[in-house]
């Protein structure tokens, strides 16, 4: 058993290396995605939470060629449950992008929200952390709560609007970051731009952690 | 009735297979997730109950 989590753990390195590339989804991946205590969370989710971004991991492994899954879920699940309503949306999109709403019970939950319930689980083939995409995604819907990015070797990264969140902040940060992003020449200068949201965001109210 | 299917070499009749190819392709991978979705509900719905009434 230890000689094969060994080769599997290898098998991870060496992809991990290429990180331009797709990495495959591996069961040892789906296994070692952590239960995270998140910020302006409520703990009754945490488990529920880690269940659905190994759901992400496992969809996208079995269905979808390790390419990109969203997963759509609504805190308020139990109401949902009790009227026998659609409470979860699976997306399924490319090695590069997905469309979280192309779902319908997705853009039903994201647009009719009364409150800032929603959260939007997708996984990342090629391990990077949030894209510019993922913000503007996060602040474009008032109801979206937390985005959780999941890499495919079972790393999570998450965004959260908290108590000092302000869109109108919050855009200004975002205008920032697209000004650089811009200038950008390629790919890695795309990045620097997103880093520089996510290291700012704090001060428009939105908690960034990268575990 | 069904829409023709014309065979042809020419360079906009090609492409109009490819944007075909890529429009159904995107219809069925929404058709999956949906499907998807309910199996994903299906196998959450007692994890959520068991976990919320744990939590009262």
């Amino acid at each position: 058993m230890g000689q094969y989590e060994n080769k599997d753990n290898l098998k991870d390195l060496e992809m991990a290396k290429k990180r331009d590339r797709k990495i495959m989804i591996t069961d040892e991946a789906i296994k070692k995605v952590p239960r995270i205590q998140y910020k302006n969370i409520p703990e009754s989710e945490y488990s529920i939470i880690q269940e659905l971004a190994k759901s992400v991991l496992q969809i996208s492994k079995d269905e979808n060629k390790s390419n990109e899954v969203a997963i759509t879920y609504s805190m308020d699940s139990a109401e949902h449950i009790q009227k026998g309503e659609a409470y979860i949306g699976v997306a399924l999109g490319s090695e590069h992008e997905v469309d979280p709403i192309s779902n319908t019970t997705a853009y039903h939950l994201v647009t009719s929200a009364r409150e800032c319930i929603v959260i939007v689980l997708h996984n990342h083939p090629s391990l990077s952390d949030f894209s510019l995409s993922d913000v503007k995604f996060l602040l474009q819907f008032a109801g979206v709560k937390m985005m959780v990015v999941i890499t495919n070797l079972g790393n999570i990264s998450y965004l959260v609007k908290g108590k000092g969140y302000t869109y109108e902040n919050a855009i200004a940060l975002f205008n920032e970051a697209v000004s650089m992003s811009n200038e950008a020449r390629n790919l890695k200068d795309l990045q620097k731009a997103a880093d520089y949201f996510l290291r700012n965001c704090y001060s428009v109210g939105i908690e960034y952690d990268n575990r | 009735m069904e829409e023709h299917a014309i065979l042809s070499e020419r360079l906009e009749d090609q492409l109009k297979a490819v944007e075909w190819a890529k429009a159904e392709q995107k219809r069925l991978l929404k058709e999956k997730g949906e499907s998807l979705s309910k199996k994903l509900m299906e196998k959450m719905t007692p994890f959520i109950l068991n976990q919320q009434s744990g939590n009262k």
